[in-house]
């Protein structure tokens, strides 16, 4: 046959194995489709599942009237009304919204052209991009299981529109998926472990979620973290190496503020580096993991003050602050130490403590004048800063989430007026005073406690748990002071729910009062942090731990891309081989075990000749071996019986197998 | 789908666009596993008129311990599909190729082809096996009406004459009509004898090359063909006669066979059989 007749031939064979989608197919077309579609009904515009949704039904009744499909002329129009709708309605076809959106409908418009085996794949793996792309959106663990799911079915709608002739039953069809999944199984895991990862972006992150992300601010003024405070959302989650400090002394240190003009704490300390002074620690060092959720921002949390960390590229600053190399756009995790207590580093920048003594020249004046009155009674700046603990005791202060709002002149307002507010407030008017008397003060932002969860072991810091605070410049060192805790010592002591005044000022989401719910809660909670801790923070660092722990240090990308081609090959070929062995042909099976047990046999009397049937040579054995005679002719009736005579007996087979394999005749 | 993954550090992307990879590959691995060590054995065929198919008859067997799907046949643009085949099981399987005209037929070269199971991937192997079938002549519409006979009857004249006058008998042939065996004397005896009758037909009818001295060889070779049927089917002993051979009159399965093979290979321009 010509070279020619052959490309003929093949190219009739695939027109021929392609015929029309039948009815079947069409169906698991739609249900993956749907699958595909669901998770994204909530963010695309609602016109477009109503229009999708249309389009199926439009197909299914064609399917069932058995009339034509549309031709050209009425789908191309349709296609770019399509384009122009989401066009229109998004202002864009590339984001994440609109390309789902567009996606979909295409997906739906295809299925009106479904001629051959290609139109049905492609419908296929855009359902499968569509399921990608929800990943985008949802990473939780309900997402995996609703995916695990989806892509069976879908796995399993490939495998019908594949075939010739009628579709599979469909749990059979499952099945079938199953085995494929599962089988795969093994390289995905081995390509997630080993694919070289990148850290990235390549190119700018776009809003998914549509909110700004949660977290604290770069700026305070008076009332800002309120909003934190309804915020029940975590923040980080930390799990203690040896037993845990009091809540009391958990301050998780974030940005510091030094600047002040009158309205609004700013940072604008130099990120000059420094190392923590570990020759002046006093106490043990407090060792624990901090699982961060991304907040878009530089800074790492750790307890005051910390002195290890292994984030790569962390370091930290003469502010006290630790910041990482790049924002924190994804779960990281990484471990820490820290020395509870004042902040001491080697490493002092004068211009801190410039910026540090800086007064509002403008405003809040009463306030300073109020302040430098007060230092000018005290003997020391100890004395002094103890009055001014006294003063915000002794007056009437109230902590509350909702205080009124503040004008110009906001701490002379706090201070001499309202005197309701929360930390943010107390810290500021804390801070000012401090400067007033000429103490070099600034604001620590961070998160004060963290809850237990019992179930997992961990703690977990929210974002009601945020917290502002001041150090002070004393003799040489900051000196950590809390104002609020002179007010409200229960927000301190007991964390932030128990100090609440109105219970129903949060958002109610808290689930303390009930202990079942709190349990569920706290499960789910710890089944998430799991997920979050081995899946979801899985990057570059925890892949070169990973190599580092068998025996391969500071791996490069070549590295992984060996580990992964070789170990990748391995599997497949182990694999292979060990299936393809076990589901060898019986006939094979059979002559294997025959021919050992010639071979066997062979040893002890003579060798069985090619020509040689199990009859004759049994004969010429049994001769010189009469000792062996009974148990040979048991072994080669059986062998006869399997193989001449035609008994497709599996219970005969194994015996022959096993008998053969025991016969070891010894000499003679 | 991979730089979505990289780009926005999305590890459950990741781990999706991994696990369609490894069924991708995995793919590849079924779809060989699902034709590998299938094994075909040509059973049988039988020989046809020119103009007719040829029935290739096989028997597609899997030996191994789990079941095949969806192996597609493929010769000259027909397919047959063999949707399922057991572990251990074997299926009968027929390659139908049309004749087009009287010789040697080979076997086509076959295509076994697998798309299972998620038709991304195609296993598939070219069966050549070394199978021939003779094709015989198309035989001509009618019978030649008025035909010289080298051996002395016409065939139409032969018609005419009465089976009653009885001759005698003689041993069974393979062929023979049966109810031509004298079936008292089978019961007598417990030999098979056939009774033979004065009407001509132990002359043997010869098919003659000679009789159609002006046709188009090809035409000589269908109304040749024509002729040896209807003698066949009538019951006579016959016989045929070809350039540079005689087959000598008989009848029964393997002499019609053996005439119509003659008829079927004869060469014009030699003279001679084809090789």
């Amino acid at each position: 046959m010509t070279k020619q007749r052959q490309t003929d031939l093949q190219l009739r064979e695939r027109r021929l194995e392609t015929p029309d989608i039948s009815g079947g197919q069409l169906g698991w077309l739609v249900i993956s489709i749907v699958l595909a579609g669901v998770p994204h009904i909530l963010h695309i515009h609602p016109w477009i599942p109503i229009v999708v949704f249309s389009i199926l039904v439009w197909r299914i009744v064609l399917a069932l009237m058995r009339w034509p499909l549309p031709s050209a002329w009425i789908r191309v129009p349709l296609t770019m009304l399509g384009f122009i709708g989401v066009l229109f309605s998004y202002q864009q076809l590339s984001g994440l919204s609109a390309g789902s959106a567009l996606l979909l409908i295409m997906v739906a418009m295809k299925l009106l052209e479904t001629r051959g085996h290609r139109d049905r794949a492609i419908v296929v793996f855009i359902c499968y991009f569509l399921l990608f792309s929800m990943f985008l959106r949802e990473q939780a663990i309900w997402s995996v299981a609703y995916l695990v799911i989806s892509i069976l079915l879908t796995t399993a709608a490939l495998i019908q529109v594949a075939r010739i002739g009628a579709v599979m039953a469909a749990p059979q069809a499952m099945a079938h998926a199953m085995r494929i999944v599962l089988q795969s199984l093994p390289i995905a895991l081995l390509l997630f472990l080993l694919f070289p990862r990148i850290p990235g972006p390549f190119w700018s992150l776009p809003n998914v979620s549509g909110d700004a992300v949660a977290g604290l601010a770069n700026e305070l003024s008076p009332g800002d973290i309120s909003q934190l405070a309804l915020s029940d959302e975590v923040a980080f989650r930390v799990r203690f190496d040896a037993a845990p400090p009091g809540v009391s002394a958990l301050y998780w240190r974030g940005p510091v503020m030094d600047t002040f003009d009158g309205r609004k704490w700013t940072q604008r300390g130099t990120q000059q580096l420094t190392t923590p002074d570990r020759a002046s620690r006093n106490g043990p060092a407090i060792s624990y993991e901090v699982a961060l959720e991304p907040h878009g921002q530089h800074w790492l949390l750790a307890l005051e003050t910390p002195l290890n960390w292994d984030a790569r590229g962390a370091r930290l600053t003469t502010a006290g602050q630790l910041l990482s190399k790049a924002p924190v756009n994804r779960r990281m995790s990484y471990h820490s130490s820290s020395l509870l207590g004042a902040s001491r580093y080697q490493a002092i920048d004068p211009a801190d403590l410039n910026r540090s003594r800086a007064l509002p020249t403008s405003n809040n004046l009463r306030s300073i004048v109020f302040g430098q009155q007060l230092r000018s009674e005290a003997t020391s700046d100890v004395e002094y800063l103890e009055k001014l603990l006294q003063y915000f005791t002794g007056e009437m202060f109230y902590y509350t989430l909702r205080p009124p709002s503040l004008g110009a002149d906001p701490i002379d307002e706090f201070l001499f007026g309202a005197r309701r507010g929360f930390c943010g407030h107390y810290a500021s008017a804390f801070a000012l005073l401090a400067r007033a008397g000429g103490i070099p003060a600034r604001i620590v932002t961070g998160y004060q406690g963290a809850e237990l969860n019992p179930l997992g072991n961990y703690w977990i810091v929210r974002q009601s748990d945020a917290h502002a605070w001041v150090e002070v410049w004393l003799d040489g060192r900051w000196i950590h002071f809390d104002p609020t805790a002179s007010v409200a010592p229960d927000r301190i002591e007991y964390g932030f729910d128990a100090a609440m005044e109105f219970r129903n000022e949060t958002s109610g989401n808290r689930l303390a009062d009930n202990p079942l719910l709190l349990r569920l809660a706290m499960s789910w909670d710890a089944l998430n942090t799991n997920w979050n801790r081995w899946i979801l923070s899985f990057g570059p660092e925890t892949q070169t731990t990973l190599m580092s722990l068998i025996g391969i240090y500071d791996p490069t990308t070549e590295y992984f891309i060996i580990a992964m081609v070789v170990s990748i090959t391995g599997l497949l070929i182990l694999g292979g081989s060990i299936q393809r062995y076990r589901e060898r042909p019986k006939l094979n099976r059979l002559l294997t075990a025959y021919q050992r047990l010639c071979r066997r046999a062979g040893k002890v009397s003579r060798c069985r000749q090619p020509a040689e049937g199990p009859h004759e040579y049994l004969a010429a054995v049994c001769l010189q071996r009469p000792d062996l005679a009974a148990e040979l002719h048991t072994l080669f009736n059986m062998y006869v019986q399997l193989r001449y005579d035609g008994i497709d007996d599996e219970q005969l087979r194994q015996k022959f197998f096993s008998a053969s394999r025991a016969f070891r005749p010894g000499a003679d | 789908m991979l730089l979505g993954s990289m780009n926005y550090n999305n590890n459950t992307g990741f781990a999706l666009t991994f696990l369609l990879t490894g069924i991708g590959i995995i793919s590849i691995y079924n779809c060989h596993r699902n034709l590998a060590d299938i094994f075909l054995h040509f059973v049988g065929s039988r020989s046809v008129f020119a103009g007719e198919s040829v029935h290739f008859n096989f028997i597609i067997e899997n030996q191994n311990t789990y079941s095949r799907a969806q192996l597609l046949f493929c010769f000259d643009g027909h397919q047959e599909i063999c949707d399922v085949l057991a572990a251990g099981d074997r299926q009968p399987m027929s390659v139908r190729v049309n004749s087009t005209r009287r010789g040697r037929l080979n076997l086509p070269r076959l295509l076994l082809a697998t798309r299972y199971p998620l038709g991304l991937f195609r296993a598939w192997t070219w069966i050549n096996m070394d199978v021939t079938e003779i094709i015989y002549p198309q035989p001509a519409a009618a019978a030649p009406s008025t035909m010289m006979s080298h051996g002395g009857h016409s065939i139409s004249a032969r018609h005419s004459a009465g089976d009653e006058d009885f001759s005698g008998l003689r041993s069974y042939h393979v062929g023979d009509p049966p109810k031509r065996i004298a079936w008292k004397i089978l019961a007598h005896t417990g030999e098979t004898m056939i009774t033979e009758y004065n009407d001509g037909s132990r002359d043997p009818v010869w098919v003659d090359w000679y009789d159609y001295p002006s046709s188009h060889p090809e035409e000589r070779l269908s109304l040749l063909t024509r002729r040896a049927l209807d003698a066949d089917l009538a019951g006579h002993i016959w016989g045929l006669r070809m350039p540079g051979q005689v087959i000598g009159a008989d009848r029964g399965a393997a002499h019609r066979h053996q005439c119509l093979r003659a008829l079927a290979l004869y060469d014009p321009g030699s003279g001679q059989l084809a090789p």
